[in-house]
């Protein structure tokens, strides 16, 4: 009896998880969103001198507040806003002068909704950094080169990070940290920790950043063998490399290896989130429609990675550790997921983001962001023929394959 | 129950109990083991570094224990080698870098 017992038990804890992996159900983005804010914004610390940052993680409060901006360009919570300025408040004292990337590239992220997005303290604080860098002993090409003792692919994410915030504030020496990221980034391979996660934030910072051209990644010949002959033009195409294909487990996600045959786990939210940005970034320098397919399944990959409670999993089965780090990445991701025109977040550009548009026809003040329900989609301080141009080009399309 | 199948249960459970014995006394063994060669790899130091560079605990950074003839002295008369692992462990969370900012003297 008893070990009929056992059996049926044992056998019911696999169904369980085999049955949890099935049915995880993906989050409409509108609701998933605000269930990731909502919670980053109620677990902040909110007094003392760790104000701001998050509970354990105040190393990581760049990335969360990061993504706390995204959820505001969204969603016009102003609660989320606060919660990102507090959170660049706790950067700037802690940082003291010397930013990790994902701190300073925060605060390029706290510019941009700030009322003049040329002019604002977040952008002092950054065109400095990267003066005072370039005046240090050494100058960036010192500071850069540092880099190197780190592990590759955590120095990839840093210096990816540098390289979006160095272009925003158009820093002199920014040519310099997008060589030094390429120059790291052929280091990587698989006996670094993140091989794909680091392909995957390199990719998003040096689509943005420049063109992803015929330039040698492995120019320096001191690489790793895996980028021997491969160019910055082949970027796109590697990481689609990597990406899980439907009939896997895990599809849209992706390897976390460039070797695909470790036999663990693959399906890291990390991975899926800065793969994906990869993904988008190039899909905006260069328009592909597999690209865009490919896109199409990861944004799905990552809405099931997200629980009922806004949680974020180590792992997009939700498994793992649950951190505000990989909420902050998520929130990130999403909000460069969404189609341009898409107003309401429903996913997809019809007749009721059109219906957003002309209740906001020809107004003129929307150069602060939410003043005008994003209609400004050009973002040149009205909504007019451009922003339906730009609705227009987008109409009916979709967040689903 | 008839006596037979209560018999039968009784040397089931003196069997089971025996063997529960010979399985913890075999863990006590194994781990009394490892703390010896635990002890001798920290050089006589009644604790070992399990911890990395942050001080979190991380059972990885045992990678060589190199066993002292001596307790304690310099010469190492052998060397116990984790097996080379391929597959890098992979941290939870990222660990944390920015080079120092040295800034040049006005």
């Amino acid at each position: 009896m008893k070990m009929k017992r056992h059996i049926v038990s044992c056998g019911i804890v696999p169904v369980i998880m085999i049955l949890n992996q099935s049915l995880l159900v993906a989050m409409p983005m509108d609701q998933a969103i605000d269930k990731i804010a909502n919670r980053l914004d109620t677990q902040q610390i909110k007094n003392g001198l760790s104000k701001g940052s998050w509970p354990g993680e105040a190393n990581l409060t760049g990335s969360i507040l990061a993504g706390m901006v995204g959820a505001y360009k969204l969603k016009c919570n102003s609660d989320y806003k606060r919660s990102a300025e507090w959170g660049g408040d706790y950067i700037i004292w802690a940082a003291q002068g010397n930013y990790y990337g994902d701190e300073i590239y925060a605060l390029t992220c706290l510019s941009q909704i700030s009322p003049d997005p040329k002019n604002n303290p977040w952008r002092t604080v950054v065109a400095n950094f990267y003066d005072n860098v370039k005046k240090s002993i050494g100058g960036t090409e010192n500071y850069v080169s540092n880099f190197e003792n780190t592990e590759p692919s955590t120095a990839v994410f840093y210096l990816a990070n540098h390289v979006v915030a160095a272009y925003y504030v158009d820093a002199m020496d920014k040519k310099l940290w997008r060589e030094g990221l390429i120059n790291l980034l052929s280091r990587v391979d698989d006996s670094s920790i993140y091989p794909v996660m680091a392909l995957g934030a390199a990719t998003w910072a040096l689509a943005q950043t420049g063109p992803l051209d015929k330039t040698d990644i492995h120019s320096s010949g001191e690489g790793a063998s895996y980028w021997e002959f491969k160019k910055l033009a082949d970027l796109p195409n590697l990481l689609l490399s990597h990406q899980v294909q439907d009939g896997q487990p895990g599809a849209g996600g992706f390897y976390w290896q460039f070797w695909h045959m470790d036999g663990s786990p693959n399906g890291y939210t990390e991975d899926a989130i800065f793969a994906t940005r990869g993904l988008v970034a190039a899909y905006y320098a260069n328009p592909d429609p597999n690209l865009e397919l490919a896109i199409l399944k990861a944004h799905e990959a990552l809405l099931e990675g997200i629980n009922s409670d806004g949680e974020v999993w180590e792992r997009l089965s939700h498994e793992g550790s649950i951190y505000y780090a990989y909420s902050g990445e998520m929130l990130q991701v999403l909000n460069e997921l969404v189609i341009p025109g898409d107003l309401d977040l429903n996913g997809n550009v019809n007749s009721a983001d059109y219906s957003i548009l002309i209740n906001n026809w020809y107004a003129t003040d929307c150069s602060k962001y939410c003043s005008c329900y994003g209609a400004d989609l050009n973002q040149d301080g009205r909504v007019d023929f451009w922003d339906f141009s730009i609705m227009a080009d987008k109409w009916l399309r979709r967040l689903s394959h | 129950m008839s006596k037979t199948c209560m018999e039968r249960n009784g040397r089931n459970e003196k069997i089971y109990f025996r063997l529960g014995i010979t399985i913890v006394a075999l863990v006590l063994v194994a781990m009394m083991g490892f703390g010896t060669v635990a002890y001798a790899a920290s050089g006589g130091n009644s604790s070992t570094q399990l911890e990395d560079e942050r001080g979190i605990f991380n059972p990885f950074t045992l990678n060589v224990i190199k066993v002292s003839s001596n307790g304690g002295s310099n010469a190492v008369i052998a060397s116990v080698a984790r097996p080379e692992i391929r597959i890098p462990v992979r941290p939870v969370l990222r660990s944390f870098f920015r080079p120092p900012l040295v800034t040049a003297a006005p």
